[in-house]
């Protein structure tokens, strides 16, 4: 760990000068957190919702998110909307496409388990976990915008909670 | 505008053992074929001078279990009269010639119940995958008693 687990664990203001002291973890997660810029992409109803939070009504740009529309500037990728097994592949290429560290929440009833096209259907892949990793499940037919929000807001605790030893394990991506 | 008798009329006159009439709703004018006429029945209703029905709508396929229905939807931008038109092929390994030689735009819509019901356009320019996943290999997959690999049925409720 070298340096780093010398540097002091919570934030600390150094009497009489600018510079505040905290642990690298913890500046890396806020600045994580509080940026995540996540990809436009959508393939149903769920992306009007998307849009909908991401508009001026609800307002994303105050938790610092904005979406990109290129996977290699994104952190974050809502699933949002149905992922038939044409589009599985393209989804999944999209996922690899995005720079690490990478998040996903599976929006919607569709993107988390198959929902209403669970049965009977020969074209919606029974959930979006079977072919990329999926940090937060939010569900909902469509989500309204407040869960999205809510569903970001469950996603900065986690990535408040990382922990700087398990960023270069297998656990992610 | 020709009113439903005068099209079925000139219809049964021009085939007359081939071509029948059948009810469907009282604002729908509705024929039955015999699918070996089907490119000759599109020419000529598209160039006969009081019929000129050359927008096609749609096409439909419907698994009935015991064959499929193909449904043309066409109608007359100038006259503003519709038709449907109804034709029967084989459930499986169905045949029927091709529309697309005579009004271009059945391309697609017979490409697509190729993929999704299996029956064959015969003289269609480019029968290929289409719709379908890239590497599909489980055979069409509107027909009813159709299953795949990550198939589920839905189960009986209440039963």
């Amino acid at each position: 760990m070298g340096i780093i687990s010398r540097v002091p664990v919570i934030a600390e203001k150094i009497p009489g000068g600018a510079i505040v002291a905290t642990s690298l973890e913890k500046v890396l997660n806020i600045s994580r957190a509080s940026s995540m810029w996540y990809l436009l992409f959508g393939t149903a109803c769920c992306a009007i919702e998307m849009m909908c939070t991401g508009a001026s009504r609800y307002d994303f740009d105050r938790f610092g998110m904005f979406f990109r529309a290129s996977p290699r500037q994104a952190d974050l990728m809502f699933v949002a909307g149905t992922i038939t097994y044409k589009m599985a592949p393209r989804v999944k290429r999209l996922y690899e496409q995005m720079a690490e560290p990478r998040y996903v929440i599976a929006m919607g009833g569709c993107a988390c388990n198959g929902g209403p096209f669970y049965y009977d259907s020969y074209a919606v892949l029974k959930g979006v976990d079977l072919i990329i990793p999926v940090d937060v499940y939010l569900p909902g037919c469509p989500p309204r915008p407040e869960s999205l929000m809510e569903a970001c807001i469950k996603l900065q605790e986690k990535i408040m909670h990382e922990k700087l030893q398990e960023w270069s394990s297998d656990k992610r991506g | 505008m020709a009113d439903s008798g005068t099209i079925i009329r000139l219809l049964v006159e021009k085939f007359p053992s081939q071509v029948e009439a059948i009810e469907l709703n009282p604002k729908q004018t509705a024929v039955q074929i015999d699918p070996k006429i089907v490119a000759a029945f599109f020419e000529f209703i598209k160039t006969h001078p009081d019929l000129k029905m050359a927008y096609l709508s749609s096409i439909s396929g419907v698994d009935m279990t015991t064959n499929i229905d193909i449904v043309y939807f066409i109608s007359s931008i100038e006259y503003k009269h519709k038709l449907t038109v109804r034709t029967k092929v084989d459930r499986l390994g169905g045949k029927i010639d091709t529309i697309s030689t005579v009004i271009k735009g059945a391309d697609w819509f017979e490409r697509e119940i190729w993929e999704l019901f299996g029956v064959e356009f015969v003289g269609h320019p480019n029968l290929t995958q289409f719709l379908l996943p890239d590497d599909w290999d489980e055979g069409p997959p509107m027909l009813r008693d159709w299953t795949g690999r990550n198939f589920v049925k839905m189960p009986e409720i209440g039963g």
